[in-house]
């Protein structure tokens, strides 16, 4: 091997990454070339160095007060969680029932709209036409979706929010307003 | 809790709480002296340390085989400690060419620590290869660090890296190439100085 070979493989030989006959060859090289050995001498005791760095640890009272932390922040949250209901999870275990409770609340807000003047059945195809999926939508969301302030007096609208946020309490855990969930089908 | 780590972790992973803060305890350590060698300082290292736990936690599911959780701990670790290092600026602006090494100007490293009864130069040079550490890119810097200070294993740091071992080798004999050309410069700045 020329000395630029050797050179080349100087990382692996003091890695000892490399064959026996490789390391020996090598070995009798860096005995007989003084460039080389230089090359060798200085690349071993950078790396000879390196592994002589020691990183000073903490104490060990911060080392309680650390892992007390990191329990805090993972097991003992994970354990102390208050439960919080999901509409997904909720509709998936109880299907049917949800849905009929779903449709009844829908029809509710159906029936709502009809009594305050606006047109439930522009609302009704607004809904299939576009999110032809679960649709998610609050009092706040309805006003975004389909400009409630615009057809409805303030007064209407408080009578609304006031129906939303009753609704929300059979659903305890679950913040702000009643999220409902309906499909398509549920409104066609 | 005398078990070894695969068998820590699957307990671990099937709700062993317990073993959790078993695996916190065995490997905090190892973590903070990772991320002290990459960051410098012990807030940050502190940092790390707390939230590659969190984590690990979180991410549970996301490893797949019990063998490979050092690797696992010390990607999410070195992930975030680059992060940390990218976030600081502390990325060197070290020229990427290592090809022009002042090749007549050297420093005999094993010479110098052949002298322990110097402990003040010893001391002195520690220093030098910590700021020379500070100089490299924060990839080729934890490659240094994981494999020349810790003992990592290429294998286990390309598995970390999520990269060939080819990869860990080359970043690995650059990062030494660009720590000796530092140290070369410090010496010959020190020399110049005298």
């Amino acid at each position: 091997m020329t000395c630029f070979n050797i050179q080349k493989l100087l990382h692996e030989y003091i890695d000892n990454e490399l064959d026996q006959f490789q390391q020996a060859e090598i070995a009798d090289h860096l005995d007989q070339c003084s460039e080389c050995h230089e090359a060798w001498v200085e690349l071993n005791g950078l790396k000879n160095l390196l592994g002589q760095i020691k990183t000073q640890q903490p104490s060990e009272s911060y080392w309680e007060e650390t892992t007390r932390l990191i329990m805090a922040k993972t097991v003992d949250l994970d354990e102390n969680i208050i439960p919080v209901i999901s509409l997904h999870e909720e509709e998936t275990d109880k299907k049917t029932a949800f849905r009929r409770s779903l449709l009844s609340v829908a029809a509710s807000i159906a029936l709502l709209l009809v009594s305050i003047g606006l047109n439930s059945s522009s609302l009704t195809t607004k809904f299939a036409q576009n999110q032809p999926e679960a649709l998610v939508f609050t009092t706040y969301e309805l006003n975004q979706r389909f400009d409630l302030k615009s057809h409805m007096t303030d007064d209407q609208l408080a009578k609304f929010a006031l129906i939303d946020n009753s609704l929300s309490m059979g659903f305890p855990g679950l913040p702000g307003g009643l999220i409902i969930t309906v499909t398509g089908d549920d409104i066609n | 809790m005398n078990n070894v780590v695969p068998e820590l972790v699957q307990k671990f992973l099937d709700g062993d709480n317990r073993a959790f803060e078993e695996l916190v305890h065995r490997f905090r350590k190892k973590i903070y002296s990772v991320a002290y060698q990459a960051l410098g300082n012990h807030l940050d290292a502190d940092e790390v340390v707390q939230e590659t736990f969190v984590r690990i936690y979180n991410k549970r599911k996301e490893l797949k085989d019990v063998r490979y959780f050092t690797s696992f701990i010390i990607r999410i670790a070195t992930n975030y400690s680059i992060d940390l290092l990218r976030k600081k600026k502390f990325q060197s602006a070290l020229p990427d060419d290592t090809t022009s090494l002042p090749g007549n100007i050297q420093i005999d490293l094993s010479k110098r620590v052949s002298t322990p009864d110097d402990e003040l130069a010893r001391k002195e040079i520690m220093e030098e290869i910590e700021q020379a550490l500070a100089q490299l890119p924060p990839r080729q810097r934890l490659t240094a660090i994981l494999h020349d200070i810790e003992g990592y294993t290429k294998a286990e740091i390309a598995r970390s890296f999520d990269c060939p071992e080819a990869t860990v080798r080359s970043n690995l004999h650059i990062a030494r190439n660009k720590l000796k050309k530092i140290l070369t410069q410090q010496q010959t700045a020190k020399r110049s100085k005298k």
